[in-house]
């Protein structure tokens, strides 16, 4: 192993010339170190591999745990309004650089704002009123959730699952099938 | 050309198969090895920090001469770290690079598999310096994992250029300005790792940031202010400004280091308020190095609504040098840590061979389980060619 005490010490080689003032500053470093008391070096080492384990040991327990355990709340117990739908669920999970973010609109979808997103799935701008012979939404049915095209792709129900590379877990599902159920109101 | 289609029900054999590729993994993991050197990560050799290798005091995107030098001697099996493998140096005053990646892959969920082929990387990298400064250029094409693929003039992307103003070598100072990550996290080249992906380092969700970072001999500080892209064109994710904070130290002969950070977002809809923490440790007699980030972030909502929401990553890294490295990683993410079943976990091994300098295999399986749902994991593989100039 190429140590950083060991590039201090060894004398230059043919590569020195590619070393940069990072090196340098590594030299120092390493000048420093071993400069410095014994007592002190075993008290930060024993600190920062302490420091180290707390916080692996943490991390080890926090995964399963929060795995295992959860939240208790329902999805009923969530705001179903556009504005938590939007920027809780669609905006992190379909608004991505690849899919549909602004710069690619895979599809031709755009769900990158909340204006964007609503007049996608619905047919229609969030401003405009509702008329009794407008066309059908796009993806979304309000009040009607089975015919709602979003959720048969979010549950990959008798088509290609929504987003693909990464679906959403039922409990946001859920809340955007509230959403729907509610009249998808932009408000 | 990129490659989408489902084909029903060979889920056995895409088990098998994944289930043979992990025990490949853990039998490499397992199988002892000569103690050598591998700088492309901090803390494992001399390199003890990403300003080292990389012209970037954040680590990523163009290598220096030492990196270079690094990479071709000690990473690879054989071969010649330099620009086009030593054929031909530009001037002092101009660097260049570049990173090209395609992939291979099978996902399989739900009794679906989809086989996947894609380019997913074509970078250049330019660097201009002028005395104490340096204007540094990333263009290239943004990857599309699937189709309809957009007409090529609409992949262009610049995911970074920025000035940099570093006033003497060696003070430890350097200023940037322009689009960039700001310095916060483990920043895994990987983009779907749940530490980038879901705390606003996705692709090319870079913002233009203005940022100071000091490296001192056994600590580094990283203070930036961000703002949305002008354009929204040019990037994507949450138009947010805000503000991140980055402080780490070095300990242990510099084979430890921990480091505090958090991170501020504000958009027109919400505010995400993160703070963090990491952990490196390299254990040099069994040539492991064991990474561990954990975040809290409180996103709240103009409607009057908040969550709690947790990011972690815990990995090691088998160091088996020259010409492969095994790393073993769990990482969760709960977006409403109130909210019942709306985690997501995922464990992964990843194999990466360096057969030449210049020549990186990334091949990486991983189980994914989405809100609790342990009895229907989705199942990952994924083979990685990236060449670098």
């Amino acid at each position: 192993m190429r140590s950083m005490r060991a590039s201090a010490v060894r004398a230059p080689s043919n590569r020195s010339d590619a070393r940069t003032a990072s090196d340098a500053r590594a030299a120092s470093t390493a000048a420093a170190w071993a400069r410095a008391p014994g007592q002190a070096k075993r008290a930060l080492a024993a600190l920062t591999a302490a420091s180290a384990a707390a916080s692996a040991a943490a991390l080890a327990a926090a995964l399963p745990a929060a795995l295992a355990l959860g939240g208790c709340d329902a999805p009923s117990e969530r705001s179903a309004s556009w504005a938590y739908v939007h920027a809780a669920i669609l905006r992190p999970a379909c608004s991505t650089s690849s899919c549909h973010g602004n710069a690619s609109s895979a599809a031709g979808i755009d769900l990158s704002t909340p204006s964007a997103a609503y007049s996608y799935l619905l047919g229609r701008p969030c401003d405009a009123p509702e008329h009794p012979q407008d066309a059908a939404g796009n993806y979304v049915f309000p009040f009607q959730p089975e015919r709602s095209r979003l959720l048969y792709l979010l549950r990959g129900n008798r088509t290609t699952i929504m987003p693909p590379d990464s679906p959403l877990p039922d409990s946001e599902i859920a809340i955007i099938e509230r959403w729907i159920l509610d009249g998808a109101s932009c408000q | 050309m990129p490659v989408t289609r489902v084909a029903p029900r060979p889920r056995p054999l895409a088990r098998a198969a994944l289930a043979g590729l992990c025990a490949g993994l853990l039998a490499l993991i397992a199988w002892p090895r000569a103690a050598l050197a591998y700088p492309q990560f901090q803390l494992t050799t001399g390199a003890d920090r990403c300003e080292a290798c990389h012209v970037s005091p954040g680590g990523g995107g163009l290598l220096n001469a030492f990196g270079r030098d690094e990479a071709g001697s000690t990473v690879s099996q054989r071969g010649d770290g330099r620009l086009l493998h030593g054929l031909w140096q530009p001037p002092s005053w101009l660097e260049l690079g570049g990173d090209l990646r395609g992939a291979l892959g099978v996902k399989d969920h739900e009794d679906r598999t989809r086989v996947l082929g894609f380019p997913m990387q074509a970078d250049l990298y330019t660097r201009v310096v002028v005395g104490a400064w340096s204007a540094n250029v990333i263009a290239g094409l943004r990857g599309v994992a699937r189709e309809p693929r957009p007409e090529l003039l609409y992949r262009l992307a610049s995911r970074e250029h920025y000035l940099m103003y570093q006033p003497e070598a060696g003070s430890g100072l350097s200023v940037r300005l322009g689009r960039f990550f700001p310095v916060f996290g483990l920043r895994s080249q990987d983009h779907t790792a749940y530490v980038r992906r879901y705390l606003g380092q996705h692709t090319l969700e870079e913002p233009y940031t203005v940022a100071l970072a000091h490296q001192g001999e056994r600590s580094e500080l990283h203070a930036s202010l961000f703002a949305p892209q002008p354009v929204p064109i040019l990037g994507a994710g949450p138009r947010a400004w805000g503000g991140a904070l980055s402080y780490e130290r070095r300990a242990r002969e510099d084979t430890a280091a921990w480091a505090v950070q958090s991170r501020v977002a504000v958009t027109g809809e919400d505010v995400r308020a993160a703070a963090g923490v990491l952990g490196k440790l390299w254990v040099p007699t069994s040539q492991l190095l064991l990474l561990a980030e954990l975040d809290v972030q409180r996103q709240s909502f103009d409607v009057g609504a908040a969550r709690w929401q947790l990011a972690g990553y815990l990995g090691a890294t088998r160091m088996m040098l020259p010409g492969w490295m095994v790393t073993g990683a769990l990482q969760l993410w709960d977006p409403d840590l109130a909210l019942r079943s709306s985690s997501r976990g995922a464990a992964e091994l990843n194999l990466q061979v360096f057969p030449l300098a210049h020549l990186e295999l990334h091949l990486l399986g991983r189980l994914e389980a989405v809100g609790n749902d342990f009895d229907h994991p989705s199942l990952l593989g994924l083979l990685q060619l990236h060449y670098y100039l």
